[in-house]
C-alpha cells in the first residue's frame, strides 16, 4: 500500500501520453516515406491505452498495444521519382498530417493535465501535513 | 522509539483543602477514562501494531521512496530515462513521504514532552 496512489496513477497517465506524442512524432517524420510499389508502405502507429490497476483499488492506465495502420497506404504518380515503377508510381504512407496534429494536441494536452493532477495532489497533501505545525 | 506506560494506579485523588470550596465536591478522577489512555500507552509501549510499529513502518516506506527517487536519479543523469517526469514525480513523493515522517515524528516527540511535563 502507498501512502500517495495519486502520483503512481498520474504518472501512469503520464507514461500513456507519452507514448502517444512519441507514436505521433514517429509518424510525422514519415509521412513522406516513399516505398516502391510492390513494398508495403510505412504504417501509421496508434497507442490503444488501457485501464488497469497499479494494486488492488488503485486505478491507472497502460500502453494495451501498439495498432499499425493501412500498410496499402496511397499510390502516387510520381515517374521522376528513383523508386518508381514502369508505370510511375511509388507508394506513400496514408497518413492525414491533420489528424496527426489533431493527435498531437490531445498528447500534450494530456500529457499537461496528468502532470497537473500530481502538482495539485502535492498542494493538497503538503497543506494536509502542515495542519497542526507549530508555529 | 518507546513511550513508558503510565500507570493509572499511580496517582491518587487529591484531598479537598479544608475551607478552601467547602460547596463543591472532592474531583474524582474518571477511572475508565484513564485505564483507557494508559491501555493505549501501553500498546504504543510494547509496539504491537501502535506507534512504534507503525513508525518502523512509515521508514521503510520512505526508505523505499527515497531509493526509488534516487535510482531514477541516477538514471536521469545518465541518460537512461525515457520520461524526465518519472523522476521528478517520485522525487515528489518522497519529499512529501519525509516532510510527514518528520511531521509525525514532531508529533510523537511533543506527545512524550508533554507527557513528560505533567504534573504529578
Amino acid at each position: 500500500m502507498t501512502t500517495f496512489p495519486v502520483f503512481g496513477v498520474a504518472g501512469s497517465g503520464v507514461a500513456v501520453y507519452r507514448k502517444w506524442l512519441d507514436a505521433v512524432s514517429d509518424n510525422i517524420s514519415n509521412i513522406n516515406t516513399v516505398r516502391r510499389s510492390d513494398e508495403p508502405a510505412f504504417q501509421a502507429r496508434y497507442v490503444m491505452a488501457r485501464a488497469t490497476q497499479l494494486e488492488p483499488g488503485v486505478g491507472g492506465v497502460t500502453v494495451g498495444g501498439i495498432e499499425l495502420g493501412s500498410a496499402e497506404g496511397r499510390l502516387v504518380h510520381q515517374p521522376d521519382h528513383p523508386f518508381a515503377d514502369a508505370d510511375g508510381n511509388v507508394r506513400l504512407p496514408d497518413i492525414d498530417l491533420g489528424s496527426q496534429m489533431a493527435q498531437l494536441m490531445m498528447a500534450q494536452r494530456g500529457y499537461q493535465a496528468n502532470l497537473a493532477v500530481v502538482d495539485r495532489a502535492r498542494d493538497a497533501y503538503s497543506a494536509a501535513i502542515q495542519i497542526g505545525r507549530n508555529q | 522509539m518507546s513511550v513508558q506506560p503510565v500507570g493509572a494506579a499511580g496517582t491518587s485523588p487529591v484531598a479537598p483543602v479544608a475551607g478552601l470550596s467547602p460547596s463543591l465536591p472532592p474531583l474524582a478522577p474518571d477511572a475508565a477514562a484513564g485505564a483507557e489512555f494508559a491501555g493505549a500507552l501501553q500498546q504504543a509501549g510494547t509496539g504491537q501494531g501502535g506507534l512504534g510499529a507503525s513508525t518502523i513502518g512509515r521508514l521503510e516506506d520512505l526508505q523505499r521512496l527515497q531509493s526509488t527517487a534516487g535510482d531514477l536519479a541516477v538514471k536521469a543523469v545518465t541518460g537512461q530515462l525515457a520520461d524526465p517526469s518519472q523522476y521528478t514525480i517520485a522525487a515528489t513523493e518522497a519529499t512529501l513521504a519525509t516532510q510527514m515522517t518528520v511531521a509525525l515524528r514532531n508529533k510523537a516527540v511533543e506527545a512524550y514532552s508533554d507527557i513528560m511535563r505533567m504534573q504529578l
